[in-house]
């Protein structure tokens, strides 16, 4: 479900000496196929040396010479998300990754990106479901409220039928370019599966409901391929809960993603497009 | 026959003996930033040959990264000051690529009168 640091991160990395010259240090690039190292002396961590510093600096210097002093840790088991968010904050280039207190492992930015481009969704560009778990948790650990709003196409196995699995597939590629646009800096979304879209909103139940209609409304205007008619109801659903069960976190979130989803069926049965559901039930469905 | 070509080879030495220098710079060293020497090789050298008397000075400087001043200089002068004026006189001359020598003389005339 969510991945963490520590299923990712390179075990076998290298370190390079504060008095290493950077030939050396580059001839172990290759070798190593690895474009980053921690540098030591005296046994402990003092800098950092990635490709891009090497690139920099004249190839006579030492690595004290030419490597940052900015040395960002990460813990083992914090998300592949935490590590992609230190990354896009722009101070670093590779993090070491710490267990107890002991450098564990190394994370450089390329070998993230490569990790994450498994965690998108190729046809709409979006993240997949696991990049909601992890704000998910996020909120929760800041002690926000939290409302998910979950999207489902309307006959989409019609469109598919009537229209062909192209036409199909470019709707969902526009529609996913409408969600993503329509997110602000607080609202995450991401494909779920098939036809189906998760938002997260750091919002009452209120709120997020006149979000996901605003979703509605922009998603019902928008003249998508072919003019083919597109809607899609939404499931909305609170959390209210979760303070008081800090356990079983990734559970209750999960819980909460299913009863949104069902609620979602809801509208869609009841031709409503948008359907709330309680936390008191989603309990008894998710079981 | 006798070979029209005569070769010889002859070799020429000519020796200049000098003192080394310790350290082999002077009072300061201009650091480019894409010097072959940085200025922390700069400053693990000097503190090996000289320990303590050396101290090292980064930059917000486009061409030049640091400066490696004698310690004894930074005593005699206010330290901006100092640095500014070796910054300014050493960016006509220096690019990022290259190591500066210098040598700096201070002179400090003291001028008094008092009253008999």
């Amino acid at each position: 479900m969510i991945r963490y640091v520590f299923d990712i991160m390179i075990k076998k990395y290298s370190t390079v000496n504060v008095l290493d010259g950077l030939r050396s240090i580059q001839s172990l690039i290759s070798e190593n196929r690895c474009d980053g190292f921690p540098v030591m002396e005296d046994g402990q961590v003092v800098g950092v040396l990635t490709y891009k510093d090497l690139l920099q600096a004249h190839p006579n210097r030492i690595a004290a010479d030419a490597m940052s002093d900015h040395i960002v840790y990460i813990d083992a088991h914090s998300s592949i998300w935490k590590a992609k968010e230190i990354f896009d904050a722009g101070s670093t280039e590779l993090l070491l990754v710490r267990d107890n207190n002991q450098l564990v492992g190394i994370i450089t930015k390329s070998f993230l990106e490569t990790e994450l481009g498994k965690h998108f969704d190729l046809l709409t560009g979006l993240p997949k479901s696991d990049f909601i778990y992890y704000n998910a948790m996020r909120l929760i650990e800041n002690n926000q409220e939290m409302s998910f709003a979950f999207l489902d196409v309307n006959n989409f196995g019609l469109i598919d039928k009537q229209h062909g699995h192209i036409a199909g597939d470019i709707i969902l590629k526009e529609l996913g370019t409408i969600l993503s646009t329509n997110m602000t800096e607080q609202t995450y979304v991401s494909r779920f599966g098939g036809d189906e879209f998760l938002v997260l909103t750091p919002y009452y139940v209120d709120q997020c409901y006149l979000f996901a209609q605003n979703l509605l409304r922009v998603i019902s205007h928008y003249p998508f391929h072919k003019n083919i008619p597109v809607t899609v109801s939404a499931g909305i659903v609170e959390s209210k809960e979760i303070q008081e069960n800090p356990q079983n976190i990734l559970r209750t979130i999960s819980n909460l993603i299913n009863l949104a989803s069902l609620a979602s069926t809801k509208a869609k049965k009841d031709k409503c497009e948008l359907s709330i559901a309680t936390n008191y039930t989603p309990c008894n469905f998710a079981g | 026959m006798s070979n029209p070509t005569e070769s010889s080879k002859k070799v020429e030495i000519s020796m200049r003996l000098s003192e080394f220098e310790i350290p082999p710079m002077q009072d300061v060293l201009i650091i480019g930033k894409k010097a072959p020497i940085g200025p922390e090789a700069a400053k693990r050298m000097v503190n090996i040959l000289s320990p303590d008397q050396y101290e090292i000075r980064k930059t917000e400087h486009p061409a030049i990264e640091a400066i490696v001043v004698r310690k004894s200089l930074l005593n005699m002068l206010p330290q901006d000051k100092l640095v500014s004026l070796i910054l300014e006189e050493g960016e006509k001359i220096a690019n990022e690529t290259m190591i500066i020598k210098v040598q700096l003389n201070i002179t400090i005339i003291v001028s008094k009168s008092m009253e008999i």
